[in-house]
Formats: structure tokens, C-alpha cells, sequence
């Protein structure tokens, strides 16, 4: 019984544990390029607007983290282009964007208040999942592996390629970087894109993985 | 590309102050175009947010209510931003400030006495410097971050909310409501016209934008602030302490939003109550950027964006808009500010289809 008790507090762990890894992979890799991102909040809260929305249309857990994805994306351009393009102050703009979201957010899942979706259940077979061990393995949803992978990439893509060794070097120097000849906007507008992406998926995990028991979207 | 950006000799002054009645324009315009698109009045709204707030007696008691709080906050942060500190954590020292102001007047619950207002407003302010000292010691001592330290203790000081009204200082005649009880009538900030809804908190907003704006720029604290922002190096040489600097400018912006913290919640609420955290730290930021850091400027930057808050209060009774919506409208106007910030520092040219040509043409007709 201790056991089962222990295997239960250690799921719901690392279930809860799974949005804030994945948002913080996605800032680890622009703070890693030297920029700082405030709107991540913002951009969480329209990735699980939008993939809320996308599972309630249809059904589709994975298109629903994919269109989280890409929203989350699109808004990090926005952050993106004024900041990088126009130069703006990141601090500032970070924060416009947290506010954008927080408004868009509530704007557009207004009429989808107090309604329910089925969650992102694991995809292995259902002696797994629900064995009384074997469960604390296989009994996730895939977002949490995906969370888990994802330490792996981003640790093997900044420690181990050449793309990451530029990425880091772009944010510990970047005048040297772009005298070097590094594209240092294009760079930076890569990471913000990556850091946007993971943010929605990490917003998608609110409905998908966390609701109705886990903290609110 | 037709055009190209220019870099200015010097900022525009110019554009400076011409970039936020633009952005604010840009702002109507793709707010009623957006609105318009996702299926509402997007002419309605806009005319609700912006336009009907500024259209009856009754509604400017409401503007200057709202703008008072974020006048202190923001006339505050202008003068950390303006040395390069970034406290964005306004809103949790708006929050401990209403807190440590609540303490005291629970503690003198029930006594009388002229003295008890201002022990209460020294409180809220000590309690703002306080919580601001937190990001000021990491800063100095352990070179952290204050834009992390200062944004991340405004959650704690909402769970420190959320604590005391349902533990210690719960209401024991409130039938379990999480909230503390009304302050006695000592301890509540008296209305300054009979029959309206405007309290003493006003005109105090306004004479703390007049003091920080003459400290600002009539003194040698206004002085040394800015060097440091504006040219840290030159500071350095002429022996003005960056330490010293980061400490002034987060004491001061932390107990100007201890002090909006006190007075709101001993003036509008009169208790301490879970929805107490109302953002104002936070919209207080867009607002010193709205007045380019100018304290004069905070005091019409914090109407229009109190104007968005009635209005947006407003359409969500007559257009059925979520006020939800007028976040959008703030985001937007930060965003359109902050985009127009490159007409300060560069200019819009036309490159003329042969300049190369006329260069050799004109070389050559040297002798």
C-alpha cells in the first residue's frame, strides 16, 4: 500500500512538474541566446486557449498540441519582431505580450467556459498503464515523454552540435558573434520561435494533461 | 525595399513625445478593425473604451479613482527605469504595501486618533521599500537579476494574500468569508468631496508626481539617477555609486507602490479581500512607458489607461465585450509604443533608385 501510495505521489509529480519543464526547455534556449523572454506566460495561456479549442473541435489530441505549437509560435513573433527588427526594449514588450495573452486568452475561450474535454491518455496498452507498477513507466500521457525527450535535445543540441556552440556563442557575445559573421538576428529569432512553440505546447498541457483536478489554465 | 531606416544624430525629441498619441491612435484603429473581425462592433468598442469614459461627472470620479493608484506606482517606476533598474515587481510591492497599511489598521481596530491614517501610510510605504529591498540586497550583493526577483515575488505576495485572509486575519463575524474585517471608521481614508466616490488618495497622486517630478529634475538625486541610466561609465567616473543607485531606485519605486497599496486598500476596499491584487503594478509599467518616463507625463498616461479600464468595465455591459478586452486594447498600445520607440533613434529615408550614379556623376563633373 506504501507503495502504491508512493508510485501515485510520484505520477501526479511529474504530471504537474510536466508544463512548467517543458515552457522553461523552450526559455532555457532563448535565455541561452542571450535574449529574455517575459511573455511566456502570455504565450502559455494561447497555447492552452488554442489547443483547448482545437481538442474540443476535434477530438485530436495531437493536432491539438500542434496548433498549441504554432500559436504559441506565432504570438513569440510578435515579441520577436519588435524586439529583434525594431529593436524594442525586451523587458517591456515581454510583459505586452504576457498581457496580450492573458486578454486573448480569456477573450477567446469565453465561450468555451465550464466546458469539457477528455484528456491526452497514454498511448501504450492498457495492461501498462493501469498495471499497479509498471504504471509509474508507461501510465503518461506523451506530452510527459515528450517533456522528458526534450531535456535530452535541448541538452545535446546546445552542449553537442555546432548549431548550439553558434546559439550559446550568440548569447554569451554577440557583437563578436556577428563580426565572426553569425547571422545574430536570425539566430535569435530561431530560438524566440523555439522558445514560443514550447511555451504553447506547455500551455496545451493545461487542458490536455492537468485538468480537471490540476491547477487552472 | 523603397525606404530604409536611417540612424538619428541624436534621438528625436520630436518623436519622443509624438510616438504615443500615434500609438494610441494605431491602437483604436486595429482595435476596431480586430473587433470588427472576430464578430463584434469593433466601432462601439473602441467608442466605449476610449470615448464614453470621458463623457459624464460621474465617470471621471471613476477615472481619477483608477489613475490615482497607478499615477504613484508608475511616477515611481519612471524613476527606476530611468536609472536602468528594472523592477517589474511594482505589483507585489503594491501588494505588501496594502498588507503592511491592513496590519496596522487591524492592530488599531476599533481606536480613534488623527494618528493612525498616516501610521498606516508610513507602514504600507515601509512595507514597499521592504519588499522591494529583497531584489535591491541580490542585485547588489549577488549581481541577480531584478527583473526575475522582483517579477517572481509578486506571486509570493499574492499567496501572502490569499494566507492571511483565511488564516490570521480572517473576519471572526465574516460567515467564512476570506476576507479581513472593515476597517474602523480611523483607519479609512475620508472622501474629499461629500457625495462622490473620490478619496484623499487623488490629490495625493498628484502632488507625488509634482515632488518626483521636481526632485527629478532639480536635484542632484535627479541628476545622479539619470547619469547612471543614461551613462553608467560616466557615473562611475564622476564617483556616483551604482550600488547606491540600484538601492534608491527600488526603495523609492517599492515604497511609492507601498504607498498606492496602502491608500487603496484603506480607501476604495476599507478591508483587506482575496481580489485585492488588481494588476495595477503591473498596467503601472505600461504607463511609464506611455509617459516616456516623465512624471508629468505618468499623470496622463495613468488617465488614458484608467480610461481603458472604465471603459472596458463599461463594454462588457452594453456591447457584451469581456473586459478581458481591454487587456487587449493595454497590449496593443504597449505593443504599437514599443514599435514606434525606432522612429526616436532612427529615421525613415527613401533611397532614391540611383544614388551610386549621381555620386560617380557628380565626382566626375570635378575637376
Amino acid at each position: 500500500m506504501t507503495i502504491g501510495l508512493l508510485i501515485a505521489v510520484t505520477m501526479t509529480l511529474i504530471v504537474a512538474s510536466t508544463p512548467i519543464l517543458i515552457a522553461a526547455l523552450g526559455e532555457l534556449v532563448v535565455e541561452r541566446a542571450g535574449v529574455l523572454n517575459l511573455g511566456v506566460e502570455g504565450m502559455m495561456l494561447i497555447g492552452a486557449v488554442t489547443g483547448f479549442i482545437t481538442m474540443f473541435t476535434t477530438g485530436n489530441p495531437w493536432l491539438a498540441v500542434l496548433v498549441a505549437a504554432i500559436a504559441g509560435l506565432l504570438s513569440s513573433l510578435i515579441f520577436g519582431f519588435l524586439t529583434l527588427s525594431l529593436s524594442a526594449n525586451q523587458t517591456a514588450t515581454g510583459l505586452a505580450l504576457t498581457i496580450f495573452g492573458t486578454g486573448f486568452s480569456a477573450l477567446a475561450g469565453q465561450s468555451y467556459s465550464a466546458m469539457p474535454v477528455s484528456l491526452f491518455r497514454s498511448v501504450f496498452p492498457a495492461e501498462l498503464t493501469t498495471h499497479p507498477y509498471l504504471r509509474v513507466l508507461f501510465g503518461y500521457s506523451p506530452l510527459v515523454y515528450f517533456s522528458l525527450i526534450m531535456v535530452f535535445v535541448v541538452w545535446w543540441f546546445l552542449k553537442r552540435t555546432r548549431g548550439g556552440l553558434i546559439l550559446r556563442a550568440v548569447g554569451e557575445n554577440d557583437l563578436s558573434a556577428h563580426s565572426i559573421g553569425y547571422p545574430v538576428r536570425a539566430i535569435r529569432y530561431g530560438a524566440i520561435a523555439f522558445g514560443g512553440a514550447m511555451a504553447g505546447i506547455a500551455g496545451a498541457c493545461f487542458p490536455l494533461l492537468l485538468t480537471p483536478s490540476g491547477p487552472k489554465a | 525595399m523603397p525606404f530604409r531606416l536611417e540612424k538619428r544624430p541624436a534621438p528625436s525629441r520630436l518623436m519622443l513625445y509624438a510616438t504615443p498619441f500615434g500609438a494610441l491612435a494605431l491602437t483604436m484603429i486595429a482595435g476596431a478593425l480586430v473587433f470588427s473581425l472576430i464578430g463584434y462592433d469593433g466601432i462601439a468598442a473602441v467608442q466605449q473604451i476610449f470615448i464614453t469614459p470621458l463623457t459624464s461627472t460621474f465617470r471621471w470620479q471613476d477615472l481619477a479613482v483608477k489613475a490615482s493608484p497607478l499615477i504613484i506606482i508608475g511616477v515611481g517606476l519612471a524613476v527606476a527605469y530611468r536609472a536602468n533598474v528594472w523592477n517589474i515587481g511594482a505589483e507585489g510591492q503594491y501588494i505588501v504595501g496594502g498588507l503592511t497599511g491592513t496590519w496596522v489598521a487591524l492592530a488599531t481596530h476599533g481606536m480613534t486618533g488623527i494618528w493612525i491614517l498616516p501610521a498606516m501610510v508610513l507602514a504600507g510605504m515601509a512595507g514597499g521599500m521592504a519588499y522591494a529591498a529583497i531584489p535591491a540586497f541580490f542585485k547588489t550583493r549577488f549581481n541577480v537579476n531584478e527583473i526575475l526577483t522582483s517579477l517572481m515575488l509578486t506571486y509570493a505576495s499574492v499567496q501572502l494574500v490569499y494566507y492571511v485572509v483565511r488564516g490570521p486575519w480572517k473576519d471572526p463575524m465574516g460567515m467564512g468569508f476570506p476576507q479581513t474585517r472593515v476597517f474602523s471608521e480611523a483607519a479609512r481614508i475620508p472622501n474629499m468631496i461629500p457625495g462622490t466616490i473620490v478619496h484623499w488618495g487623488v490629490p495625493v497622486a498628484l502632488l507625488v508626481a509634482l515632488v518626483v517630478w521636481f526632485v527629478m529634475s532639480r536635484s542632484v538625486f535627479g541628476y545622479r539617477i539619470k547619469v547612471v541610466g543614461a551613462a553608467p561609465k560616466a557615473a562611475r567616473y564622476a564617483g556616483f555609486s551604482t550600488n547606491a543607485t540600484i538601492w534608491l531606485a527600488l526603495l523609492v519605486s517599492g515604497g511609492l507602490a507601498g504607498l498606492a497599496g496602502v491608500l487603496e486598500v484603506a480607501g476604495p476596499f476599507q478591508r483587506m479581500v482575496p481580489g485585492f491584487p488588481t494588476n495595477y503594478g503591473f498596467t503601472a509599467i505600461i504607463v511609464a512607458f506611455l509617459a516616456r518616463l516623465h512624471p508629468i507625463g505618468v499623470i496622463f498616461a495613468a488617465i488614458v489607461l484608467a480610461v481603458t479600464f472604465v471603459g472596458g468595465d463599461l463594454a462588457q455591459t452594453t456591447t457584451g465585450l469581456p473586459s478581458a478586452a481591454s487587456g487587449i486594447f493595454q497590449a496593443m498600445l504597449l505593443f504599437f509604443l514599443l514599435a514606434g520607440d525606432i522612429l526616436v533613434r532612427y529615421r525613415i529615408r527613401r533611397i532614391s533608385s540611383q544614388p551610386a550614379a549621381e555620386v560617380r556623376a557628380a565626382a566626375e563633373a570635378q575637376p
